[in-house]
């Protein structure tokens, strides 16, 4: 799940149009999990009264959906600027840690990409870009980076906007297609645990962030946070064991 | 005009979340034992987003979710394909409610 801290080149660049090809395939399983989210937001924009134009806007200006649909809950239950900002920190520091991980990629960039790319930084981007390893080359990666982020953001605007226009007649799938996340992530995630400290990370932050989501007693997103943290202080210290 | 100041605060603190490690203070700066932790993160905060979606329903845990993961993990890990995977546990998910 990481890259090396240097990130030799091999094979040729990428074309626009290779990268570009690579990058909108890569994405397809994807937008199955985008797809319930960004219909419950768009339908959330709706209920809510916040405007569809403002609503459809923050989409790819935020581009994190738990995070949006939290802004538009609070905003609807008459909370303050801080308290929604505040509590958008909280639900996107995930953020943080793979920014992290995806550095090396963004090392030699130019220096609006090293600003402004960042942006398409989400579980989807994160781990479709940490499952590839041919991705070293600094160009090629701009060009797969670029289009499958721009895609993926496109796509994105688009459910919720779908959502915002037909999100009630969707309603009934809703139980069913929420689970769909979860899905996605699981199947991407099983494949890639194939050594132990992988596997206590994974199975520590489940039970942790799952044992406090339970619980209830914490705001949203931090059950998330302290589960990953103590998935990675379990892996460190288990593969510290064993070397 | 306090949706919009929100929104725009929204989306100027998740991009300040989004460049710190990137481009204000590279990762690669950051001590030894924290860049040695990196490799984990992405098990562990995938897992945790997973546990989250999982039990963290409007209703409360879901056992259709629950049984749906196992199909879902069961899958991948035999046959390695994210679309397989996902329709078998989307599938599970849907049968359980209609019982």
């Amino acid at each position: 799940m990481s890259v090396e801290a240097t990130l030799p080149t091999t094979g040729g660049v990428w074309s626009w149009s290779r990268a570009g090809g690579v990058a909108v395939r890569d994405m397809g399983p994807v937008v199955l999990a985008l797809a319930p989210l960004g219909l419950v937001v768009g339908l959330t924009i709706a209920q809510t009264g916040t405007g569809a134009l403002l609503g459809i806007a923050g989409a790819p200006a935020i581009y994190a959906g738990t995070a949006h649909l939290s802004l538009l809950t609070l905003l609807a239950s008459g909370a303050g600027v801080g308290t929604v900002v505040a509590s958008v920190a909280v639900i996107n520091a995930r953020l943080v840690m793979y920014a992290a991980v995806l550095e090396p990629h963004f090392r030699g960039q130019p220096r609006w990409f090293r600003w402004l790319a960042p942006h398409w930084i989400v579980e989807q981007t994160f781990v479709l870009v940490t499952a590839r390893d041919d991705l070293r080359d600094a160009t090629g990666f701009r060009r797969y980076w670029t289009t499958l982020g721009g895609a993926l953001a496109l796509t994105w605007t688009g459910l919720v906007a779908l959502g915002v226009v037909a999100g009630p007649v969707l309603a009934a799938a809703a139980p069913v297609l929420a689970f769909a996340p979860a899905a996605v992530f699981l199947s991407m995630l099983v494949p890639r645990v194939t050594d132990r400290p992988g596997l206590v990370a994974a199975g520590t932050a489940g039970v942790v962030t799952g044992a406090l989501t339970v619980g209830g007693a914490l705001p949203a997103g931090t059950p998330v946070l302290i589960g990953a943290a103590a998935g990675i202080a379990a892996a460190v210290l288990v593969q510290g064991r064993a070397s | 005009m306090t949706a919009l100041i929100a929104c725009a605060g929204a989306a100027a603190v998740t991009w300040l979340l989004r460049v710190l490690f990137i481009t204000v203070v590279p990762a690669g700066h950051l001590p030894g034992p924290v860049r040695r932790a990196l490799p984990h993160v992405g098990p562990a905060v995938l897992a945790a987003v997973i546990a989250a979606a999982l039990v963290g329903g409007p209703g409360g845990v879901d056992p259709a979710f629950l049984a749906g993961a196992v199909v879902t993990a069961a899958v991948a890990w035999r046959r390695g394909s994210v679309v397989l995977a996902t329709a078998c546990g989307l599938g599970t998910v849907a049968l359980l409610h209609l019982l």
